[in-house]
């Protein structure tokens, strides 16, 4: 049978009949070599309580033989009459593979839907049967039935172990990824994982070992062990290709020995169950951490907002509106605005709302109706003529000054000079900075430097008095010779004295 | 006040306004709750009973529920408009569905609204695909995304009214066990979700929690409980207030309130911009003239009498009227519409507990009082005497300066 006419065998189990089906198939695989005509077949299934009639039972029957699940059987049998003949034709009975898929039909309706013990226990029986296999094949007269016993057992228990924890395993992560574990249910799950996958965990450690010790062991004599059990009577190969018991074929031992083998990366069966746990564990964690961060209680419950719907839905509006604030809490508070910052102390609490005075209502909210501020925003002034203004004024004062230090520098020796009043007010205030500087009045020649004006005025005691005419008035300087020349600072600052007129 | 108090105060205003703050929406203003989060914590706990809660990415203040004679904080569409029940269901739906075993970090728009409609088909509650619950189901996701707990990372949720266009969403999954301030009581009469089971908990905590979330409270509102203690620790209370939020505490004889000198701490300005505010304020105005209430006037509301200044529905329009030809220039569009405009004005004051539209006319709460133009006369300055002595003509009686306007 092609692959495709295989899988027709499940077909039973989801056509329109299915119960029909089951029942029969039940029927079929109750004992060995159950072979029933369709009349026997419908009388057994009324026995069980399924009601059909004979055509009908002959019908199902027969779809059933298409898909597979059935074969015709032979009887040979002397009837009396042609429709006796007709009838005892149609015998049925369940072929081979029909039969070992009604079996794990039957399991999968059978199992439950929660985790499946895993059967560790098996692990150390496995390696004790090696190490007794690996005896029996030192003993000189070889016991060919133990070892046979012996090796079948070893690969149906690891057969039996491999497939309830590939089913723990599955039952876990599926669990795991819930997001609504909470409460009682996580603490279930918690000791489930914690302690039930730590032991197993802790079995495939010690036991993992031993069995691969165990199992290099026995493959080291393999040849001769494989010797031994073609000695043991099998079916011939002629009756088609033959099923054979595990263990019999290099095949076998190869990937029984792949499994327990660690050295080769990530694939052996210990490693891949050290790391399914170690996922496990850390869906754990990450459930817990959610649930941790969700910080205790709150309480929203899919039930009650499910609940709080249908409410809402038959409420009028004002109810509506107030079932909403009192679920949710959410409401914002909603006080009147405006009122004197402190209360006047002089109403008291009998006094009516009617006879108090009022609050002050902005004038614009009463007229307007807005807050906003009316009126034009005043122009902001342009400071650049009142700049320009300011630095003409202090050109002026500028030129002033240097005309009146180009007057002394052309003047030179003061004594008797005319000058204009702008020359002669710098001189006497040159020469007030100059004195001020000096402790006890004027002892030697004295120079000062206006280094800003680039004027120094040179002062000497003298004998003879300094007049200075100008047109407002005359400045007589007591026994002083004052001269005045152009000067500036040299970068060393000392005093560069510029040429000036004698 | 220390900067640092001024701080915490203000983020103690900023969490009463907007009780869910997220890194995504307000990065300032978590920054400052993250600084303060201990003495906020104990401040809320103490003064009135909420639970702070302050993470990283995202702070929930815990509010409890709005007893009836509060007005309700109904949620906004982008619009404007209120949410409908509709709205509102959606709202809880898309929640309930990012609660949903197996949604991540990450979901597609299509699968929220997937799972919106199967869980909407469990609960019983019909869903379709027309454009108004298109609108609906946008809405509620802008809400959330207003709230922080949605993020739009890829395309934008407005697309899907019209074309069902595809969107990528990011959930902040720390804030969602949040949403619910309380767990639901099983019960399938609305009531009972706001009636809370501990009302007879401390009046102190209580009082103080209705002065800091509701506009206006009348004396009938407070229980003989809270009454003894607003008589015996007004000041007290006052001071409490005032240091955690800012609130002043306005006691008169009809009633108390709390309120915010500089506006932080409300989500309607009132006195505030805008034509309605500003039209609603002069109708208050405009009738308290009219009806010249006393301490002792007092109108039926519901069949209680309470304090307050009842106009026939006849006379509000009239006033009504009176102020539209007036402002008709400044309000444009909306002085045409005077229905509509009363509407929305009775509205906007009911919102604020400061008037209650009855079958025949509309009650104002004596709070509406204080916004009152000055109608007390002024003694007149002394040149005013000194000119009136002089030339013998005789100072006017009511001396009342403020009607005329900006400075005449």
């Amino acid at each position: 049978m092609s692959a495709d006419d295989r899988l027709d065998l499940y077909r039973y189990t989801v056509a329109d009949n299915r119960d029909e089906y089951l029942a029969l198939m039940r029927l079929f695989t109750a004992s060995l070599l159950t072979d029933l005509s369709a009349a026997e077949a419908q009388a057994a299934l009324a026995d069980h309580g399924v009601r059909l009639t004979v055509d009908e039972v002959a019908a199902r029957c027969d779809q059933l033989e298409t898909w597979g699940n059935l074969v015709r059987s032979v009887r040979d049998a002397r009837v009396a009459t042609v429709a006796e003949y007709l009838r005892s034709r149609s015998r049925y009975q369940v072929s081979k593979l029909g039969g070992r898929v009604h079996r794990t039909v039957e399991d999968l309706i059978a199992t439950s839907d929660g985790a499946r013990e895993v059967a560790r226990e098996l692990l150390g029986g496995i390696a004790d049967t090696l190490a007794r296999i690996d005896t029996r094949l030192d003993a000189a007269d070889v016991d060919v039935d133990a070892l046979a016993s012996d090796v079948t057992t070893v690969f149906t228990s690891q057969q039996l172990f491999s497939e309830s924890v590939k089913d723990f395993y599955a039952y876990l992560q599926q669990v795991l990824s819930r997001y609504d574990l909470a409460g009682a249910e996580y603490a279930t799950f918690k000791s489930l994982l914690l302690d039930y996958v730590d032991l197993i965990s802790a079995d495939v450690a010690r036991h993992a070992p031993a069995v691969s010790a165990g199992l290099a062991k026995v493959n080291a004599r393999r040849p001769a062990l494989l010797a031994h059990l073609s000695t043991l009577p099998s079916l011939s190969p002629l009756a088609g290709t033959v099923e054979r018991l595990p263990g019999r074929s290099d095949a076998d031992w190869d990937q029984i020995t792949a499994w327990y083998d660690t050295s080769s990366g990530d694939r052996s069966g210990p490693d891949q169950l050290r790391s399914a746990a170690r996922q496990a564990l850390s869906q754990l964690l990450a459930n817990a951490k959610r649930m941790l961060a969700a910080s205790g209680t709150g309480v929203s419950r899919r039930s009650d907002l499910l609940r709080l719907a249908a409410l809402l839905h038959t409420a009028d509006t004002d109810t509506a509106h107030r079932l909403f604030n009192a679920a949710f809490g959410a409401y914002p508070a909603r006080h009147l605005l405006l009122g004197p910052d402190q209360i006047d102390p002089r109403i008291t609490v009998a006094d009516s709302w009617w006879t108090t005075p009022g609050v002050e209502v902005p004038v614009a909210l009463r007229e307007r109706g807005d807050r906003a501020a009316i009126g034009r925003t005043a122009p902001v002034p342009d400071p650049a003529a009142e700049r320009a203004r300011v630095e003409e004024d202090a050109a002026r004062t500028a030129a002033a000054a240097r005309a009146a230090v180009a007057e002394l520098a052309a003047t030179g020796d003061l004594h008797g000079a005319t000058l204009t009043p702008a020359a002669r007010d710098l001189v006497l205030s040159e020469l007030a900075v100059l004195l001020a500087g000096l402790d006890d009045g004027v002892t030697g020649t004295t120079t000062h430097l206006d280094a800003s004006l680039g004027v120094a005025l040179t002062v000497t005691p003298a004998e003879r008095d300094t007049v200075i005419t100008s047109t407002d008035g005359d400045l007589v300087l007591h026994r002083l010779a004052v001269h005045a020349h152009t000067g500036t600072l040299d970068v060393d600052d000392d005093l560069a004295v510029g040429e000036g007129t004698a | 006040m220390s900067a640092d108090l001024i701080e915490r105060r203000d983020a103690a205003c900023a969490l009463m306004a907007r009780p869910i703050i997220t890194d995504r929406t307000d990065p300032a203003t978590l920054a400052a709750v993250r600084r303060h989060a201990q003495p906020l914590q104990s401040m809320f706990a103490s003064t009135l009973g909420y639970r702070l809660v302050v993470e990283t990415t995202f702070a929930r203040l815990l509010k409890t529920p709005l007893a009836p004679p509060s007005p309700t904080r109904p949620a906004h569409k982008a619009s404007g408009r209120d949410f409908t029940p509709t709205t509102y269901t959606y709202l809880a739906l898309v929640t309930a569905a990012l609660l949903a075993p197996g949604t991540g970090e990450q979901i597609l728009l299509s699968d929220l609204v997937n799972q919106v409609r199967a869980d909407a088909a469990t609960a019983g509650i019909p869903v379709s695909d027309s454009i108004r619950d298109s609108r609906d189901l946008v809405a509620a996701l802008h809400q959330l995304t207003a709230w922080g707990v949605l993020a739009e990372t890829d395309g934008t949720v407005t697309g899907w009214t019209e074309r069902q266009e595809e969107a990528l969403l990011s959930i902040h999954r720390a804030l969602l066990p949040h949403l619910l301030a309380r767990p639901l009581p099983d019960t399938a009469a609305p009531a009972d979700v706001w009636t809370t089971p501990d009302a007879d908990e401390q009046p102190r905590r209580s009082l103080r929690r209705k002065i800091a979330e509701d506009p206006v409270l009348s004396r009938d509102d407070l229980t003989p409980a809270e009454r003894d203690v607003l008589s015996r620790e007004r000041v007290d209370t006052a001071r409490q207030l005032g240091d955690a939020f800012g609130l002043v505490l306005e006691v008169r004889a009809e009633g108390l309130l709390g309120y915010a000198p500089d506006d932080g701490m409300t989500d309607i300005d009132f006195p505030g911009p805008g034509t309605r505010k500003q039209a609603a304020l002069l109708l208050i105005n405009a009738l308290t003239d009219i009806g010249r209430p006393t301490p002792a006037t007092t109108a039926t509301v519901d069949g209680r009498t309470v304090p307050g200044l009842h106009t026939d529905w006849a006379d509000v329009d009239d006033a009504l009227a009176d102020l539209t030809s007036r402002y008709r220039k400044s309000w444009g569009a909306v002085a045409d519409d005077i229905p509509a405009l009363r509407g929305d004005i009775v509205d906007l004051l009911a919102s604020l507990s400061l008037a209650t539209a009855t079958e025949t006319g509309l009650v104002l709460h004596p709070a509406a009082g204080r916004y009152q133009p000055e109608t007390a006369p002024q003694q007149p300055s002394r040149a005013r005497r000194r000119l009136a002595a002089a030339t013998n003509i005789p100072l006017p009686l009511d001396d009342d300066t403020d009607d005329e306007g900006p400075d005449a």
